[in-house]
């Protein structure tokens, strides 16, 4: 009856932030690393090209590479100052080995001379900018942008924090929030949008308010308030929202015209445009239970992750899961070796503390569903995941996909709030690698090969 | 690396609560009703409970360990049975069926009737269908309806509310003594199928009537009810649309609404009864449609029927039809031959 004591506590469907962890405390500047390795591929297979050698010294912000194909591709450069020691496949966090380059710091942070965008010649038309903001490495959905011919009517900024713990991007509003607004400006005169929205949780009342004021001259932007935090993969789901367009037809005319933004991006684009700085720094949450003292802090792109934590963590030897991203959608990393990819926003670190599945107690171990629809409540995207679920496990994929399961955000609600502790997310992964297998990691045929 | 990461799935944060917190949330909900009912029937209530509670768990883990436990040793009985993973006996659910399941019982009814019935509940309406989470109908009341069907006069035989103080004046060193005698009567709702004699609503709302153990009392359902919709437990679509539906329609049919909620077992139904989890849809519409379903159902058995009461009927009724309302509330999706899958979750052809 260990399970009974849990009664007595009423607890909410929403998740708790942890916000307080990291209130208060300003960003500060990781030092420099000893080495980097950046990433070319984002997928296994992509198109990628390299304009560096072994043994050439790279100054921060030249371009050693280039990942994706032209007309759709993003400019990869030197986050740090030194000598390119490796070029090779090497481990992704993703979790497949991806074309990278290493370079190794020389410890001074030399920087090639930069000169604003707008002073390049880059501003004559839309695609002129946003090829201006390829050459600079900042992620945009450049494939939406070709198939739409450029034609962005509306841009969808989404600013709430989803993910426990991870406040960076909070903090970022909390400390650039005019230039945040300036970069959204470039943007909107570069695709001439008639509207921008940028959401933010309710509570969040001094951040609205920093907000609306640098936005006060800007008559396209937005800035609403929302009762809930969304993850980043809402994207279809907001615009639905706050567009009042229908998504559930499979038209391009229907998705068309919004494009949904990061908000690193608008920070990045800033730099980009008025400095001529391409995208070699981020801002990322480090926090979780191994982490001595959560912070935000300011790190090179493609810094591996043990130079990020080195410093914070409280003993290596303790340290049992590493994530990229927050503890309810991140990626398990299996090495500390890996890089931090550009659309990262945290570092979760915990402790090796009662992992154990054989260890724990039979009522928290998974059991029959019963049927108690806290899923079905919670989830963002309407779907019901008790139901697939017991589908993806007969291998009724037909009826499976019939109710919905590639609508699935995979924002990790459902299984946050499973009384039974049935693993709904890892369910629901495995029934899309089932039904649209054939370019993901897990292919059919490996799955077979597993077991499975 | 020298140390070695876990990678698993995530999400890493869970809320902390089990499926058995579900059950005790319904157990602790149901305190009030015990102590209703033992106020106006006597300690003979807590003796049918007390049964019935205790041949439900005994039902259960007989059942596992026969069935269910395959490779289960006699030989130290007591540990085996308590680290035995295959039998669950203490996850609550059999507490819970047990106790629903004397609240629909006559005061007066012989010692073997909860026996039976919660027998019939946990071996039949629960274990047979696959133990917790794949039964269909409500285990509670198929051992009601069991028994209503095998033994109609010992299940629907109704004594009147005792009298404490005479019971302990008659109190002595005679086991006979101990006993209560009720004088028998008719519920509120054979009073009014048969006679046509409205009982008065004070006396249905404080549960100082005749009637099953748990029903009487509408106060103490309502206050169960209320901790069961605080804690999140239960959605308030069920409850609301059952009564609001029976509410409705025996307004429109000319009789009392008022007293056909409070009368019988429509509330304990609807808050207790007809919102078990796992017999009842998960979409939310699915579960309003369940809950007038239920509530029309109801108040036609109660005005149209051969029997005074359809609350058991009803709900049992609507078990049945879960999975076709689930099915037909559910928003389905065209299947999407070819094309590319986006992020977004739209798709976008080439």
């Amino acid at each position: 009856m260990d399970g009974f004591l849990p009664t007595f506590t009423r607890r909410k469907s929403a998740p708790p932030t942890f916000e307080r962890l990291t209130w208060g405390k300003s960003s500060s500047k990781a030092r420099i690393p000893d080495r980097v390795v950046i990433p070319l591929q984002d997928t296994p297979g992509a198109p990628y090209e390299i304009v560096t050698q072994v043994g050439e010294q790279v100054k921060l912000g030249q371009k050693i590479g280039l990942m994706g194909k032209p007309p759709i591709y993003i400019r990869v450069h030197a986050s740090i100052s030194g000598k390119v020691d490796q070029i090779g496949p090497m481990p992704h966090p993703l979790g497949f080995y991806a074309h990278s380059i290493s370079i190794a710091s020389n410890g001074r942070d030399e920087h090639c001379g930069f000169a604003p965008l707008s002073e390049r010649g880059f501003g004559e038309n839309e695609e002129e900018v946003f090829g201006g903001l390829q050459e600079m490495g900042i992620p945009l959905n450049y494939s939406l942008l070709h198939v739409l011919k450029f034609k962005i009517s509306s841009l969808l900024i989404n600013a709430t924090e989803f993910e426990p713990y991870i406040t960076s991007k909070h903090q970022m509003v909390r400390e650039h929030s005019q230039n945040l607004i300036k970069g959204l400006q470039v943007l909107i005169h570069a695709c001439s949008a008639r509207r921008a929205v940028m959401l933010l949780e309710k509570n969040q009342t001094p951040l609205i308010k920093m907000l609306k004021d640098a936005a006060k001259e800007v008559p396209e932007v937005t800035i609403r308030g929302v009762g809930r935090p969304y993850p980043e993969t809402a994207k279809a789901l907001l615009a639905q929202k706050f567009f009042s367009k229908d998504f559930n037809r499979s038209k391009v005319s229907d998705t068309g015209g919004i494009m949904s933004v990061d908000l690193f991006s608008l920070l990045a684009i800033y730099n980009a445009w008025f400095f001529g700085t391409p995208f070699t720094e981020q801002l990322i949450t480090i926090a979780g239970s191994a982490i001595r003292e959560p912070q935000n802090i300011w790190v090179k792109t493609g810094v591996p992750l043990m130079n990020i934590i080195q410093s914070s963590v409280s003993s290596l030897s303790s340290l049992g899961r590493v994530t990229m991203g927050g503890p309810l959608m991140g990626t398990p990393q299996h090495s500390l070796g890996v890089p931090l990819i550009k659309k990262a926003k945290g570092v979760f670190a915990a402790v090796a503390f009662s992992f154990d599945e054989h260890r724990r107690s039979r009522f928290y171990k998974r059991s029959p569903c019963v049927k108690c629809a806290k899923c079905v409540d919670i989830c963002p995207a309407s779907i019901i995941p008790n139901i697939i679920v017991d589908f993806i496990d007969n291998k009724h994929l037909d009826d499976a996909e019939r109710w919905g399961v590639l609508r699935c955000i995979e924002c990790g609600l459902c299984e946050y709030v499973c009384p039974s502790r049935i693993p709904l997310l890892e369910l629901m992964r495995l029934g899309k690698v089932f039904l649209r297998g054939e370019g993901c990691l897990l292919t059919r045929s490996n799955l077979e090969t597993l077991g499975y | 690396m020298e140390n070695r990461l876990i990678v698993s799935s995530p999400p890493y944060l869970k809320t902390g609560e089990t499926a058995h917190c579900l059950m005790f949330d319904v157990f602790i909900a149901s305190l009030p009703i015990v102590g209703a009912s033992i106020f106006f029937f006597g300690p003979h209530a807590l003796f049918i409970i007390f049964l019935s509670v205790s041949t439900a768990m005994a039902t259960e883990a007989f059942v596992q360990i026969l069935f269910k436990a395959s490779g289960f040793k006699f030989k130290p009985f007591f540990y085996n049975f308590l680290t035995n993973e295959d039998i669950t006996v203490f996850d609550g659910s059999a507490l819970v069926t047990g106790l629903l399941l004397s609240f629909t019982i006559p005061p007066s009814s012989p010692f073997w009737i909860p026996v039976v019935g919660a027998f019939v509940a946990i071996a039949i309406g629960k274990q047979v269908f696959g133990g917790i989470g794949y039964n269909i109908f409500n285990p509670a009341l198929v051992g009601r309806a069991f028994l209503l069907a095998a033994w109609p006069a010992q299940a629907t035989s109704w004594t009147t509310p005792i009298s404490w103080a005479e019971w302990v004046r008659s109190l002595g060193l005679n086991p006979e003594s101990w006993m209560v005698d009720g004088v028998s009567t008719a519920t509120p709702l054979s009073l009014l199928s048969l006679r046509n004699q409205m009982t008065p609503l004070y006396n249905l709302i404080v549960g100082n009537t005749a009637g099953s153990l748990g029903e009487t009392s509408a106060i103490a359902i309502l206050l169960g009810a209320s901790y069961l919709l605080y804690k999140g437990t239960v959605s308030w679509h069920i409850p609301t649309s059952y009564v609001g539906s029976a509410f409705l329609l025996s307004l429109l049919l000319g009789e009392h609404p008022l007293f056909h909620i409070f009368a019988g077992g429509l509330l304990l139904g609807a808050f207790f009864m007809a919102t078990d989890v796992v017999t009842s849809p998960v979409t939310k519409l699915g579960r309003v449609l369940f809950g007038a379903g239920a509530g029309v159902l109801t108040v036609l058995i109660r005005i149209f029927g051969v029997f005074p009461e359809g609350v058991c009927y009803s709900i049992l009724i609507m078990n049945g039809l879960t999975p076709l309302i689930d099915r037909y509330t559910a928003h389905t999706y065209q299947l999407s031959g070819e094309g590319i899958k986006t992020e977004q979750g739209g798709s976008l052809e080439k």
